[in-house]
């Protein structure tokens, strides 16, 4: 159980409060509403190159990391489909710098040239070691255009190719940032040996004179039901074949994105899981194999993932898998195996709860999906879950019009 | 109305001074057949962290790869239990574990909520001391590691790390071996018997976070009851480091967009007095965001994602090195960089200001690393791997804050001075100029 305090800036902001006696350590989290689904298909890429460039310097401050450092702090932050996170972690005694440093990029950044000339070779470098320079490092930016068409989940955070990164002006920089990074679009949270009251004042202080901004509607382009079931091949210099199958998930906040997170660990959270068993314990079809999901709010992707052996094809592999996942659409898991992915569940959202950065991330997170308090109540929603559900959730998402699947093979070697 | 209030945003707020290092050293107990354990607790935990340690690393081992797969396999199989069992308890209790391996030890850490360790602490001691390594399991790792293998020699990461420890260990030491495709096939279940026998018997044992009475009654009925060697193994009589003479290295990755570069050298012990204060160079040069070399190899040119610097130590050695991933068309200019930086640290005083901030970013680092019943086991697993004194941590962070740029100038001579470092590439190096 997370304890916590909440109240609104009169600009907007939602600021959370986590108070842990135990740690001489606070953390700073700041969630913008900001992703890369909000990026226009011609500019990709530029949500994540923006949160680069919140580190090249404020009005007031020419560096954010040298204070920070100069105070015994440190920062990151990263950026996905749907929000921008930030978060710093100092010693309690200088929490004060935390709200000078926040705050002022808040207000307004220095827009510095240079800052965007080298982020932008930056952002190339880790697009090329991240994606390009690395065996099957370009997976999603195949996989994701293969499974969207129309919502802007279809591209990569990291940007659908290097071009777009290259083409981003100042003019891009600072309309991005007037319409997103507003106090009204952005949620706070201090955690640590802090107090209520005090945080309210230091907020007041801080982030009370920014203007609030327009005001954001979050509206995208809704995906249109899959009809058919659709494949790509592609052939890469790499030492194995493999596959990534992808369906069409939920919201995040449907109540049927439980059932599909515990169905996923059923097939393959841990060396007890079924597919793990199944592929690469009994059959020795595969090396490896995964079965997670992508939370994305608007309905992110189910994936089935595996290398295979030299040897074993694409079809005989895919027959053992699509075995394994249509068992579950037709047949009840057993009362044991369902309690045994509910205790894993409990059990990774306890150890979620240690650390105190965590906790403040997870606290924005929860209240960015409509309430901070789904934190300490997420348990209850995986007990919740029945086998009859999970059932259910394979049935309505193993469509076999509804599959993608992208085929990786291995170059042969001449 | 709400009041708006002007703050002064031009000067920073006034750090207060930092509150001093929590470092208290685990209580020691010992269990009814010797075996000792140290207790971390932390009472607001519903949590606990079980650490079993042994002298098993690598660098004991007779064959490449015996040790790792002795390790990776302690819960394919035991006495009592199939490996489908075990992962079936372990899952069942949404217990997860971690077997880890370093040069000189290996080990399994477990996290597990309190109310089953009941259940789970039983079974680890199955683990450690009834593994049978099945054939049929020991064939499917095999065939799966060799995969693995396969793929990481794509990136020039992997390649750059391995090449690099054979550079500066010497590929015959005890420190400097790397296995390769042809070694997977040597392994039998006979030597990782021999090597599970040999190695697997003497441990000591670190839990943290919720330590109750039942979970201290239980360990002791499990790991206390264990028949402990009556001999010290036998002492090994290996060289742990054998130099080799090459000074640099150049390996050819074709079509590779990034480089992978790393430049180092043999360093000095934890124990050795200059250690703090090359432990406070290496941050200057490359252990934090801020540092030399990320301010001017990343922020100022662009050429890499990330770059850094670290000072490794191990039991019977110690390294300095420096390790990115550059632009394939900038690398040389980022090798000049690199012991321009260094060269910098040996003829130039590091500024009061660069050095303030320094110290506060590394006692700043201590505060957050030493934070936490978890951390302090890992901490503590360190200290015990490298056969120092827990308070060697305060101490040593006492010293650094002691140290004034003329002493960081003359230990960069000692230590930093980039023609005795050896140097590694990996990519696409026939472009090189």
């Amino acid at each position: 159980m997370v304890s916590f305090d909440r109240f609104t800036l009169h600009n907007g902001l939602q600021v959370l409060v986590h108070q842990d006696k135990t740690t001489p350590i606070v953390a700073m989290n700041i969630l913008y509403k900001v992703g890369s689904r909000d990026e226009s298909p011609d500019k990709t890429g530029f949500a994540h190159l923006f949160e680069h460039l919140m580190f090249g310097g404020s009005v007031n401050i020419p560096q954010f990391d040298k204070p920070l450092q100069k105070a015994g702090g440190q920062n990151n932050a990263f950026t996905n489909s749907d929000f921008t996170n930030y978060y710093l972690t100092l010693p309690k005694t200088s929490l004060e710098m935390a709200f000078w440093l926040e705050s002022d990029r808040m207000l307004s950044l220095n827009f510095s040239p240079k800052s965007l000339e080298v982020q932008r070779q930056v952002v190339i470098e880790e697009f090329k070691q991240n994606y390009l320079n690395q065996p099957y490092g370009d997976v999603y930016l195949l996989l994701k255009p293969l499974v969207y068409k129309k919502h802007p989940y279809r591209w990569n955070t990291i940007g659908k190719d290097i071009s777009h990164i290259q083409k981003a002006t100042m003019q891009d920089v600072k309309a991005f940032y007037k319409k997103y990074y507003n106090p009204g679009n952005a949620i706070l949270c201090v955690a640590g040996d802090v107090d209520t009251e005090n945080i309210k004042q230091l907020t007041e202080k801080w982030f009370g004179e920014i203007p609030s901004g327009k005001e954001l509607l979050h509206r995208y382009p809704l995906e249109p039901e899959q009809t058919e079931a659709r494949s790509l091949t592609v052939e890469r210099d790499v030492p194995q074949d493999a596959f990534y199958m992808a369906w069409h998930m939920p919201k995040r906040t449907d109540k049927a994105y439980y059932a599909c997170d515990l169905l996923s660990d059923v097939l393959s959270n841990g060396n007890s899981s079924r597919l793990f068993r199944q592929l690469v314990k009994e059959k020795q079809l595969l090396s490896e194999v995964n079965a997670y999901l992508s939370g994305d709010l608007d309905g992110g992707m189910f994936l089935v993932t595996g290398k295979l052996y030299p040897q074993v094809t694409f079809d005989e592999a895919e027959k053992a898998i699509m075995k394994e996942l249509n068992k579950l659409t037709i047949e009840n898991v057993r009362e044991e195996e369902l309690q045994k992915v509910k205790n894993k569940a409990e059990a990774a959202l306890v150890f979620s709860e240690i650390s105190v950065p965590g906790k403040a991330m997870a606290l924005c997170y929860y209240e960015m999906l409509g309430d901070a308090k789904l934190f300490n109540s997420e348990a209850e929603r995986y007990q919740e879950v029945q086998a009859d559900d999970i059932r259910e959730a394979a049935a309505h998402l193993f469509n076999p019009v509804k599959k993608n699947v992208l085929y990786y093979k291995a170059r042969k070697k001449l | 109305m709400n009041k708006i209030i002007n703050p002064d945003r031009t000067t920073m707020p006034k750090p207060a001074d930092f509150e001093m290092l929590r470092l208290s050293t685990p209580e020691k107990i010992t269990l009814d057949n010797g075996t000792s354990a140290y207790l971390i607790h932390d009472k607001n935990q519903e949590v606990t962290r079980l650490d079993l340690v042994f002298d098993a690393g690598t660098s004991f081992q007779d064959q490449k790869l015996q040790a790792s797969a002795v390790n990776d396999l302690l819960a394919e199989g035991t006495r009592h239990y199939s490996s489908f069992q075990i992962a079936e308890i372990l899952d069942f209790h949404g217990a997860y574990t971690d077997y880890f391996l370093t040069k000189d030890t290996a080990g399994i850490t477990l996290f597990g909520l309190t109310k089953y360790y009941d259940r789970l602490l039983p079974l680890m001691g199955e683990l450690i001391m009834e593994a049978v390594f099945p054939e049929e399991e020991l064939a499917i790792y095999t065939d799966r590691k060799r995969q693995e293998y396969q793929v990481n020699i794509q990136k020039v990461s992997f390649l750059a790390s391995q090449a690099f420890n054979k550079l500066l260990f010497g590929e015959k030491s005890a420190y400097g071996q790397i296995a390769e495709a042809k070694d997977f096939g040597k392994l039998t279940r006979n030597s990782l018997l021999d090597f599970y026998q040999r190695r697997y018997r003497d441990f000591y044992v670190i839990v943290s976070g919720k330590v109750d009475k039942t979970v201290l009654q239980i360990l002791n009925r499990i790991m206390g009851a264990f028949p402990k060697p009556t001999q010290q193994p036998e002492a090994l009589n290996r060289d742990f480091v054998l130099p080799e003479a090459k000074h640099s290295l150049f390996i050819e990755k074709e079509n590779a967009l990034q480089s992978a570069l790393r430049t180092g050298a043999l360093s000095i012990a934890h124990l050795h007095p200059d250690f703090p204060g090359l432990n406070l160079l290496n941050t200057v040069l490359g252990g934090y965001f801020g540092s030399r070399l990320m301010s001017s190899v990343r922020e100022e040119k662009g050429y890499t994602y990330g770059i850094f610097s670290m000072l490794k130590n191990y039991r019977h050695a110690s390294i300095f090195g420096i390790a990115t991933e550059v632009n394939a068309r900038h690398t040389s200019a980022a090798l000049q960089e690199i012991k321009f930086q260094m060269r910098r640290l040996c003829e130039e005083k590091v500024g009061e200001d660069e050095l303030k901030t320094v110290k506060n970013y590394v006692y700043g680092s201590y505060l957050r690393n030493f934070d936490g019943a978890f951390q302090l086991a890992e901490r503590y697993r360190n200290s015990a791997e490298l056969k120092i004194p827990f308070s060697f941590y305060k101490e040593s962070l006492e010293q650094m804050m002691k140290l004034t740029p003329d002493d960081l100038l003359v230990l960069a001579g000692k230590y930093l001075n980039p023609d005795n470092m050896k140097t590694l590439v990996v990519g696409n190096v026939s472009e090189l100029t």
